[in-house]
C-alpha cells in the first residue's frame, strides 16, 4: 500500500478525461435528425392561420402515409389562393385544378392508403377553398381519406 | 522571452479542444428541438368528401339535414338547418347543443348516423366552415359532408 501511495505521489496531479467521443457522435446524430424532420416538415407546413374552432373535436396526428395540400391566399388579393402541394405550385382556375386533380389522382395511384391533409387558410371565403375539395374528391380511386387540418387552442 | 509550451505539445501530440464544438452542437440541438415543437400544434378532423353524382332521389328515411351558414359577424355565426330537423343557431355552442339534444337527448329526433351537409352561404369563409363541422362533429355526428350541386 505504502508504494502505491508512494507511486501515485511520484506522478504529480491525477488527470480524469471523460471520454466525449461517444457523447459528440449522439449529438451529431440527434441534430442530423432534426435537420431531417424540419425540413419534411417546413416543405409541408407552410406557414398559414389555421381555423382555431372552438371545443376542437380534432385528433393529433399519427404517422399514417400522408399527402399535404395547402391552400395559401395570394398576398395581392387574399379572396384568391394558390395551392401548394409536393412542393409543386397549382392555380385555382381551370389549368391549375386539372393539373392539380392529376397529381393528387397520381398521389394516390401510388399510395391508395395515404390520407390526404387539407391545409387552408382560416381567412379564405370557402368559395375560394371549395374546388380544391371538390378536384380531391374527383380524383379517381377509392373514395379519399381526407382530413382538415386545424389549429390546436391555445397553440402558437 | 522564453514562455513554456504545453507538454503535449512539447511531447508532438496536440490536443483538440472540443468544448466550442460542443457548445454549438448543443445550441444547434436546442435550436432544433425548439423549432420543432412549436410546429407540432395542428391536428386533424377526419371528413368525408362527396362525388360529383346525378341527380336522384333521396330516400325519406336518409333524408340529410342540410345547416346554411352565413358570413360570420360580430362574433356570431349565423346557421340555419333545414331537413328532418330545422332551427336557427347563431353560434357553434349552440348548434352543438341543440344537435346534440336531437340525437342523443332524452326524447332523440334524429339517429347518429343522421347526415348532415354543409352548405356555406356566399361570404362565409373556411373557419366559418370549420366551426359548423367541427360544432356538429361534437354533438355527435358521424356523416357530414360539404354540399356540392349534383349534376343535371
Amino acid at each position: 500500500m505504502e508504494r502505491r501511495a508512494a507511486r501515485a505521489t511520484n506522478r504529480g496531479f491525477a488527470s480524469i478525461q471523460a471520454n466525449l467521443t461517444p457523447l459528440i457522435d449522439l449529438s451529431f446524430l440527434l441534430v442530423i435528425f432534426f435537420v431531417l424532420v424540419i425540413r419534411i416538415s417546413s416543405a409541408e407546413r407552410v406557414p398559414l392561420e389555421l381555423p382555431t374552432p372552438e371545443e376542437p373535436v380534432s385528433e393529433l396526428p399519427d404517422d399514417d402515409r400522408r399527402v399535404v395540400v395547402s391552400v395559401v391566399p395570394d398576398a395581392s388579393d387574399p379572396t384568391r389562393a394558390t395551392i401548394q402541394a409536393g412542393g409543386r405550385l397549382f392555380t385555382i382556375d381551370d389549368g391549375g385544378l386539372d393539373e392539380f386533380l392529376a397529381f393528387v389522382a397520381a398521389a394516390r395511384a401510388a399510395a391508395p392508403d395515404s390520407f390526404l391533409n387539407v391545409r387552408a387558410d382560416a381567412s379564405l371565403p370557402y368559395a375560394t377553398v371549395r374546388p380544391v375539395l371538390e378536384a380531391i374528391a374527383d380524383a379517381g380511386g377509392a373514395p379519399p381519406k381526407v382530413q382538415l387540418v386545424v389549429r390546436r387552442e391555445g397553440g402558437s | 522571452m522564453s514562455r513554456r509550451r504545453p507538454v503535449a505539445a512539447a511531447s508532438g501530440g496536440g490536443t483538440l479542444n472540443l468544448v466550442p464544438m460542443i457548445d454549438v452542437v448543443f445550441q444547434l440541438l436546442v435550436y432544433f428541438i425548439l423549432g420543432l415543437s412549436l410546429e407540432m400544434d395542428e391536428e386533424l378532423i377526419r371528413t368525408d368528401l362527396p362525388r360529383r353524382q346525378a341527380a336522384a332521389g333521396v330516400a325519406i328515411d336518409d333524408e340529410p339535414a342540410f345547416v346554411e351558414i352565413a358570413a360570420a359577424s360580430a362574433g356570431k355565426l349565423p346557421m340555419t338547418v333545414r331537413g328532418p330537423i330545422s332551427f336557427s343557431a347563431s353560434t357553434p355552442a349552440e348548434l352543438r347543443s341543440r344537435v346534440r339534444e336531437a340525437i342523443a337527448g332524452p326524447r332523440p329526433t334524429l339517429a347518429p348516423s343522421q347526415r348532415f351537409v354543409l352548405k356555406p352561404l356566399p361570404g362565409a369563409t373556411w373557419d366559418d366552415a370549420i366551426e359548423a363541422f367541427n360544432a356538429l362533429a361534437g354533438a355527435g355526428a358521424t356523416r357530414i359532408a360539404f354540399w356540392r350541386e349534383a349534376t343535371p
